[in-house]
């Protein structure tokens, strides 16, 4: 027995020392589910939008507009990702569609494994109806969310102008890993020193594919573009 | 915070690992975190040297970060450069300013030595 290690062998502990070489991502785990969780999600006929951004940018209450905008033409649902409570969830259920609160109990991001949980309690809501859009709404959080893929489609980073159009460079993560920018609450443009160009050319700088979006949920100013943005992802089928 | 998480997986990773080959411990660990994959190194360091402990596969193992330099490729002319900046400016060769990532961002379990 070896005396260093207790180990069934006669050599010495040192004499099994050995280098193995492994070449796997740390995030393949996180990646295979959210590609099944995709394949899932298309399965059911669905296009999943992955919302990131920073605490109170507006993902909320963009949701709740679109929902009464699109309500009548397309079946909608939404997975809410928060640390505690269920608010968020509350607010979209009361606009009549099915929704699924998660909470990561602290954790600063979903994750694949939770999506995949999500889109089954979903799915027992759906009872057998179809689905055309998924929401999911990530943990305002504009840095840890970006690193997880949870099996969206596409996309989408929200700035609101109190926020200040220098968000993109300073988290530049979430905009090169995104499909549209979307920058919120455009109605108090006149209070703040935000600047819609500088924002919008920073993040094309970023990642020049960026659909930029700008918008107020409360008057209703750059709805219709965000809608045809949806609408285009549910025409084109499964991206 | 996600660092955390990221450790943790890497930790579960490693004793399946040293199940696989047989082997009581790891001594070292070699990962590659590029400056923009979203990871903070040392917060990672942080996450893996609290929660190795707990494990007597891990215990003692050395972490080793590797971080590559980002480098962007023009899309106009094909000229690769190296930046430690998330945007790399002008292109040097046709002054262009439109890239794509080519490194910098990988997040990988390279090798590790066990006995
Ligand atoms: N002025 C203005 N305020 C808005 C607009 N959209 C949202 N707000 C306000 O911004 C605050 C935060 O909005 P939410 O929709 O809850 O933001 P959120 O991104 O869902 O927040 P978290 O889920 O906590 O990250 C609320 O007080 C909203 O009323 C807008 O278009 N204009
Ligand atoms: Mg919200
Ligand atoms: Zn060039």
């Amino acid at each position: 027995m070896c005396e260093t290690c207790g180990c069934q062998t006669i050599h010495h502990h040192t004499s099994h020392r050995r280098v193995v070489d492994v070449f796997e991502g740390l995030l393949d785990a996180n990646n295979a589910q959210a590609e099944a969780n995709r394949r899932h999600i298309e399965a059911m006929g669905a296009v999943a939008i992955n919302m990131i951004s920073g605490p109170g940018s507006g993902k909320t209450t963009l949701l709740e507009k679109t929902i009464d905008l699109l309500k009548t033409r397309l079946r909608i649902g939404v997975i809410e990702g928060d640390i505690e409570t269920e608010l968020d969830a509350d607010r979209i259920r009361a606009k009549g569609v099915p929704v699924v609160q998660l909470t990561t109990g602290g954790a600063c991001h979903l994750d694949a494994p939770l999506i995949h949980q999500g889109i089954h309690s979903l799915e027992r809501q759906l009872n057998g109806r179809g689905l055309d859009l998924l929401f999911i709404e990530n943990v305002g959080n504009l840095v840890c969310p970006a690193t997880f893929d949870l099996g969206e489609h596409r996309r989408v980073v929200l700035v609101s102008v109190p926020e200040g159009s220098d968000k993109p460079t300073k988290y530049p993560k979430a905009f090169m890993s995104s499909h549209a920018f979307i920058i919120t609450k455009k109605d108090v443009l006149p209070y703040f020193d935000f600047s819609l160009e500088k924002a919008e050319i920073e993040a094309l700088k970023l990642n020049p594919k960026l659909s930029v979006i700008s918008l107020s949920a409360f008057t209703g100013e750059g709805l219709d573009a965000w809608v045809s943005y949806l609408r285009s992802l549910e025409n084109r089928g499964r991206p | 915070m996600h660092e955390l998480s990221l450790a943790h997986e890497l930790l579960k990773k490693l004793c399946s690992l040293a199940k696989q080959h047989h082997a009581d411990r790891i001594l070292e660990v070699n990962v590659a975190i590029g400056p923009l994959s979203g990871i903070v190194a040392d917060s990672f360091r942080f996450g893996f040297e609290a929660l190795a402990p707990a494990n007597s596969v891990t215990r003692g193992a050395v972490l080793v970060i590797d971080s590559p330099l980002p480098s962007y490729k023009c899309i106009h002319c094909g000229n690769i450069l190296e930046s430690q900046k998330t945007h790399p400016g002008c292109c040097l060769r046709c002054n262009r300013t439109n890239f794509i990532l080519c490194g910098g961002d990988e997040l990988l379990l390279l090798q590790i030595k066990i006995e």
